[in-house]
């Protein structure tokens, strides 16, 4: 049958402007618009690979021990940099040896204050926070690296500093920046409606302030780099959630194309918000590998990693809410303070109080302050943490105030759409997440358990210890619908095997196999015959950094647009073969059918006779929809046991409801409300950086004084889906969700501590001292 | 000096002070042992020394001459993984994966000593081996399928 | 300077190669070698002792002792028949130490000579045990440290076998070149102002070579309690070993709260043993042990917790 001659399909040329919420937060970006947008995979969409729970793609090496991390990559010849830091808060250096340094045997190089470029504002001499780094030396062995940084002999003199907030806006505070200890602008004011009219109005209100901690990150993989010239090229290995920034990031510092960097990310041992671009470690590096011609590796030790690679910074907030007595809010206004340390960024905690409720008056204003400590970086669900511990604890007392369920007060005043921006949801589950999570728990029963709550072993060996059990509940909303720019190919080979090439990188996240699922599903290939190939800046198609829950609505759509694309072109091949249009074929298990036939030929005996004329498809992540907030949400329930007489409490059951659209990957996504469930319970229990106030040193950089919860702390946790796809965010349905659900752990079991005690719980972590001071209130 | 590695003899000339992580990793060019603290705090360097369970990040490796060692390397039978390994790959515990080699080990130790271990026994014998993405709900069940003779391995 | 690694052959190898300056006994080293990472301790020699087969041996002792080598690891005391039945606290104590592998590392020697978790101690910032004076924790960050017996350092005392030892009456076989003498488990514990760079009373050139349980406190009835924060690898924020002896005498001694193990008065041990308590006169006593407690600004809630341990062990023990 001759083959109708057709006409490319014009690719649709238009660049528009859309939003995409980064990180929480919305930014206005010009996109190019696809050539073609597949047909949405709605609830009713029938899939069979997307959806199912199957192993990840890469578990066998991360169980073998095959996986290579960055720190794992040994070149030939590589040298080891350390990074000497500051011991004070604020100061000079008043004397080094770097001619000492150099003649340690085994030192090939010393970058010693005013040696980097100013690009990298590596090593000032002035000092703003304690860990900062001052110099660093490269040597053929860790060990004459260190004895080089040793024979530094760097001296420091210190100079009064401001590492609080209350300290840095103090009258005649230390200046931690030139330009003054407030960021510009400052407070940072968002409202709606008449908070005053709204505090008439209302007949019950809580006025409470609340504190959250510095919280470190804690990758069990520190920050990484291995850098390596060809002339004047240099490949850049780094543990890193984004390549093409670390890219950018070392193109701009080092003044060279972006063409002249290569980036390359496998595996990586965590990162958590921490790693979004290149670091000191990456320049130190670079610039070493430069000078002497030999691979280099910087990595953070424990103590670097724990004191200077980023953390969630501490906040107190202010938070009024007020009620009418059937529960109907009228006002919620929330003060906060938030020290950010030398640099960051205004993700505070004021904006989850817009948007959780239906509220009609709404104040908040931040103040964000420079303060000498290291730097902060995102944390998984930067803000909304913070701010959730704030909210939700707040409306938990009101409800007690109230003498009302506080499951009821949150239905009462559901918002159906986005109270912020005044639009409607793209998809919003939350009261599926209340029905099903309390359903589960057992929260309309839950008087019952406290009643027969029977002390466990451990407390039994303690003797007759006086114990509580106590209930608790919080919710969650974090705006998380991808977006462009995101591109992804889809090639299949002549053997038939299939690669989906994107430029972005897997946390452990599972972006590889969520990534392959979505392809072969689009594709109709068996999802052991496509690889997805990733992290290397080098030879794949840019996406973003893998952070603010992205990359499955950002980098999904995108490749199921390439396999969609390699499959048409795959039928347009196919149909002469069989002798038929193609329209008339359709594809499943990596076979092209004859609908309504039983002939059919293989992908493989199809890329056979094509030999290497190629099958490629291209992908791009369209813009969002217009007028819609997307969101993800969801419900969690606490269930402790407290100890009256010794403040410990014991976190028993966790059970968790979310709503994040389509689930690519049950099995995987599960692994993730259970991860972030984990950290939030650390946030809540256990994490604290501590400085000492004299000093404005870290008196915890590690991982025992630092406690990051054990396997002997997890209670009990049932974290499952509610909700449908959602076909009007992307066309695979699918949310992120990474982040949300760690947001409102703490506040559970805060509020489930509370519970327990009869008092009420204004700080976290809930360490014993803290408990037991609210027993004794 | 000798040490016997997965079954395998290495003559080693170790320095003074060299810690048995860093000559299974830089020396050995067995990469599966982490670094992660350094101090003994997290468990990614764990192996285990004449059947000992060891952080090897503070082991000094002059005081290993002649000992068996095991690493996560030497948990496969060649391309037969063991029952852990499947279960852990079925029950999606590991997630980044930089401290699963570490959670193997101690999950293999453990699993010699107690082959039936209640959720007490897991997480007591697992508990010197953190991990900062939060598996251990999956590790947990994944110990349990072992247990329980669901898979069958090396 | 890298460290030496030498191995001890025997008992008297080891103490030969002790008697040389620099040198430090080796256990498992969990302590040992991040210290002097750190910069804690200057030894340039380790000499390792886990290998000489009469310090790594529990042996039963005529009459119902039990003798544990220095270098008997911690695992080892948890699962040994006679320490379980009759000096059972001894064997919680050690069950209840960091995780799986710091107890199969880690030695009895090594646990008992570990130095406090004082974290200005650990970041180097200099105090009565770090090359300066003074306690920068008084006016710091003082939640984890001392509250009885205190100063010139705050810093608790770490060690959770010290605490059973303590309230079991251990007796300490040092060795010396002169030979081995004898002391007290209280004896072996020294406040820092003796001697800044160690909290046990060992002279130059002195090792741990055993620890002996005396047959007088097997049996009766035993128990240890240990708070933590998390569930499991946390220093003791309070710990207790009780024991009533099957003579009917009390001894008891809490962990977490001083620079050294801390023996309850024995007084209020008498009177738990003169009879059953009841809440009230339990309270009472709790609060005549803790009498001498001076609290920090951030460490009150210690305690609170060891007066609660010491009520719930007292009931206890007056009843059995």
């Amino acid at each position: 049958m001759a083959r109708k001659p057709k006409a490319p399909a014009a690719p649709a040329k238009a660049f528009i402007e859309t939003t995409v919420v980064v990180e929480g937060r919305s930014e206005k970006r010009v996109v190019e618009l696809p050539s073609f947008e597949p047909a949405a995979w709605t609830e009713a969409a029938e899939l069979s690979i997307v959806g199912t729970r199957t192993p990840r793609v890469d578990a066998n090496e991360k169980v073998t021990g095959r996986a290579r991390y960055t720190v794992d990559i040994a070149r030939p010849g590589m040298l080891i940099a350390v990074v000497l830091r500051s011991p004070v808060a604020k100061g000079a250096i008043t004397s080094f040896d770097a001619a000492a340094a150099r003649a340690v045997p085994g030192v090939f190089g010393v970058l010693a204050p005013g040696d980097a470029p100013a690009a990298t504002r590596l090593f000032p001499t002035k000092i703003s926070y304690a860990g900062q780094p001052v110099a660093a030396v490269c040597a053929d062995s860790f060990g004459a690296a260190a004895a080089g940084a040793r024979a530094m002999a760097m001296k420091f003199e210190g100079a009064p500093f401001a590492a609080t907030f209350e300290a840095a806006t103090a009258p005649n505070a230390p200046l931690v920046r030139s330009k003054g200890n407030l960021m510009e602008n400052m407070p940072i004011v968002a409202s709606r409606g008449d908070v005053e009219a709204g505090l008439k109005a209302a007949d019950v209100t809580v006025t409470r302030e609340y504190r959250t901690p510095v919280q470190l990150h804690s990758a069990l993989e520190p920050h990484v780099a291995v850098a390596e010239w060809e002339g004047d090229r240099v490949t850049i290995w780094e543990s890193t959630q984004g390549i093409f920034r670390v890219r950018e990031g070392v193109a701009e510092a080092l003044g060279i194309p972006q063409s002249k960097v290569r980036v390359i990310k496998q595996y990586m041992g965590g990162g958590f918000g921490a790693k979004n671009g290149a670091a000191a470690h990456t320049f130190i590096a670079a610039l070493f590998a430069r000078s002497t011609g030999r691979p280099v590796q910087c990595f953070n030790t424990r103590k670097a990693e724990q004191t200077d690679a980023g953390n969630r910074p501490a906040t107190t907030q202010r938070v009024t809410i007020g009620a009418k007595k059937d529960g109907t809010l009228t006002l919620i206004t929330m003060s906060a303070d938030i020290p950010l340390g030398v640099s960051g960024w205004e993700g505070g905690p004021g904006q989850m109080y817009h948007e959780l409720y239906a509220c009609p008056n709404v104040r908040t204003d931040e103040t964000f302050a420079y303060v000498n400590a290291s730097g902060m970086q995102a944390f998984r669900a930067p803000g909304y943490a913070e701010g959730a511990f704030g909210l939700e604890s707040a409306i938990n007392e009101l409800a007690t105030k109230l003498g009302m369920d506080p499951l009821a007060l949150r239905r009462k005043n559901f918002a159906k759409d986005d109270p912020r921006l005044k639009r409607p949801w793209s998809g919003n589950a939350l009261r599926e997440c209340y029905d099903e999570a309390a359903r589960r728990f057992g929260w309309a029963t839950r008087d019952d358990r406290r009643a027969t709550g029977a002390p466990t072993a451990r407390q039994r060996e303690e003797g007759a210890a006086r114990t509580r059990r106590g209930f608790g509940m919080a919710a969650q909303v974090w705006p998380t619908g991808g977006g462009p720019p995101s591109y992804a190919h889809v090639r299949i080979n002549s053997d038939a095997s299939i690669d989906v090439l994107a430029g972005t990188q897997d946390l452990g996240t599972g972006a590889r196999t969520v990534l392959s699922q979505i392809a072969a599903e689009a594709l109709g290939a068996k999802l052991s015959d496509v690889t997805a190939v990733i992290g290397d800046t080098e030879s794949l198609p840019y996406t973003g950094n893998s952070w603010g829950s992205m990359t499955t609505p950002s980098v999904g759509p995108a490749a199921r647009m390439a396999a969609e694309e390699a499959r048409r072109l795959l039928l347009e091949a196919a149909a002469p073969m069989l002798g038929v249009e193609p329209s008339d074929l359709e594809t499943k298990d990596s076979r092209v059918m004859v609908r309504d036939t039983d002939r059919s030929m293989t992908f493989a005996e199809i890329t056979e006779q094509l030999g290497n004329v190629m099958i490629i498809g291209r992908g791009t992540r369209g813009p969002n929809p217009a007028d819609v907030s997307i969101a993800t949400f969801g419900a969690q329930f606490a269930e402790v046991e407290v100890d009256l007489d010794t403040g410990i409490v014991r976190v028993l059951r966790i059970v968790a409801a979310h709503d994040a659209g389509r689930i690519i990957n049950p099995l995987l996504a599960e692994s993730q409300l259970e991860g972030g469930i984990i950290q939030g319970l650390g946030y809540g229990m256990f994490e604290e950086r501590v400085m000492d106030p004299a000093r404005g040193v870290t008196l915890n950089p590690d991982l025992h004084d630092y406690r990051i919860p054990t396997i002997a702390d997890i209670p009990t946790i049932e974290a499952f889906f509610v909700g449908e796809s959602d076909a009007i965010a992307n066309h695979t349905g699918a949310r992120g969700l990474a982040e949300p659900p760690l947001i409102p752990t703490a506040p559970a079991i805060a509020a489930a501590v509370a519970d327990a005690i009869g008092g009420f719980v204004t700080q976290i972590p809930l360490t014993p001292w803290r408990v037991l001071g609210a027993i004794d209130q | 000096m000798e040490l016997t590695v997965n079954g395998r003899k290495h003559h080693i000339s170790p320095a003074a002070g060299d810690r048995l992580l860093n000559v299974l990793r830089d020396e050995l060019h067995l990469t599966g042992a982490k670094y992660g603290c350094g101090h003994g705090e997290c468990g990614t360097c764990t192996v285990l020394v004449n059947g000992a369970l060891t952080y090897s990040c503070i082991t000094l490796v002059e005081g290993c001459e002649g000992a068996t060692i095991t690493t996560v390397e030497g948990l496969a039978d060649g391309a037969t993984m063991s029952a852990l390994q499947q279960a852990f790959v079925a029950h999606d515990a590991a997630q980044c994966g930089y401290c699963t080699p570490g959670q193997l080990v101690a999950a293999t130790k453990l699993l010699e000593q107690n082959p039936k271990p209640d959720d007490a026994a897991i997480k007591a014998g697992m508990s010197g081996n953190l991990c900062r993405c939060g598996t251990y709900p999956k590790i947990i069940s994944a110990i349990q399928a072992v247990a329980r003779g669901e898979f069958r391995g090396a | 300077m890298p460290t030496q690694y030498q191995g001890a052959t025997s008992v008297e190898d080891a103490v030969a190669k002790l008697s040389k300056p620099g040198v430090r006994i080796l256990g498992g080293g969990t302590d040992l070698l991040v210290a002097m990472e750190s910069g804690l301790d200057p030894a340039s020699t380790l000499v390792d002792i886990t290998k000489v087969a009469a310090l790594s041996t529990i042996t039963e002792l005529p009459g119902g002792g039990v003798r544990l080598g220095a270098a008997v690891h911690l695992d080892a005391i948890t699962t040994h028949a006679g320490i379980l039945e009759r000096f059972p606290a001894l064997a919680l104590a050690a069950s209840e130490v960091a995780t799986p592998a710091i107890r199969a590392m880690g030695t009895l020697g090594g646990n008992l000579g570990q130095r406090p978790r004082c974290w200005y101690l650990r970041q180097r910032i200099p105090c009565h045990k770090n090359g300066g004076s003074g306690c920068p924790a008084i006016e710091g960050e003082n939640q984890y440290h001392a509250v009885l017996g205190a100063g010139p350092c705050h810093a608790a005392h770490p060690s959770d076998l010290a605490v059973a030892l303590l309230a079991l009456d251990a007796v300490v076989v040092v060795r010396g070149s002169a030979g081995p003498r004898t002391l007290s488990i209280d004896g072996l514990f020294a406040n820092a102002a003796s001697d800044p760079h160690s909290e046990v009373t060992l002279a130059a050139g002195e090792m741990i070579e055993a620890v002996e349980l005396p047959a007088a406190s097997a049996g009766g009835t035993q128990r240890f309690t240990k708070l933590m924060q998390r569930g499991v690898w946390d220093f003791a924020l309070v710990s207790l070993a009780a024991i009533k002896r099957a003579d009917g005498n009390v001894r008891m001694a809490l962990g977490g709260v001083a620079p050294t193990p801390w023996l309850v008065n024995p007084s209020v041990g008498e009177d738990v043993a003169s009879g059953a308590l009841d809440e009230d006169s339990a309270d009472a006593l709790a609060l005549r042990a803790l009498h001498d407690a001076n609290p920090l600004a951030n460490n009150g809630y210690k305690v609170q917790q060891a007066a609660a341990l010491l009520k719930r062990a007292m009931l206890e023990l007056s009843r059995a």
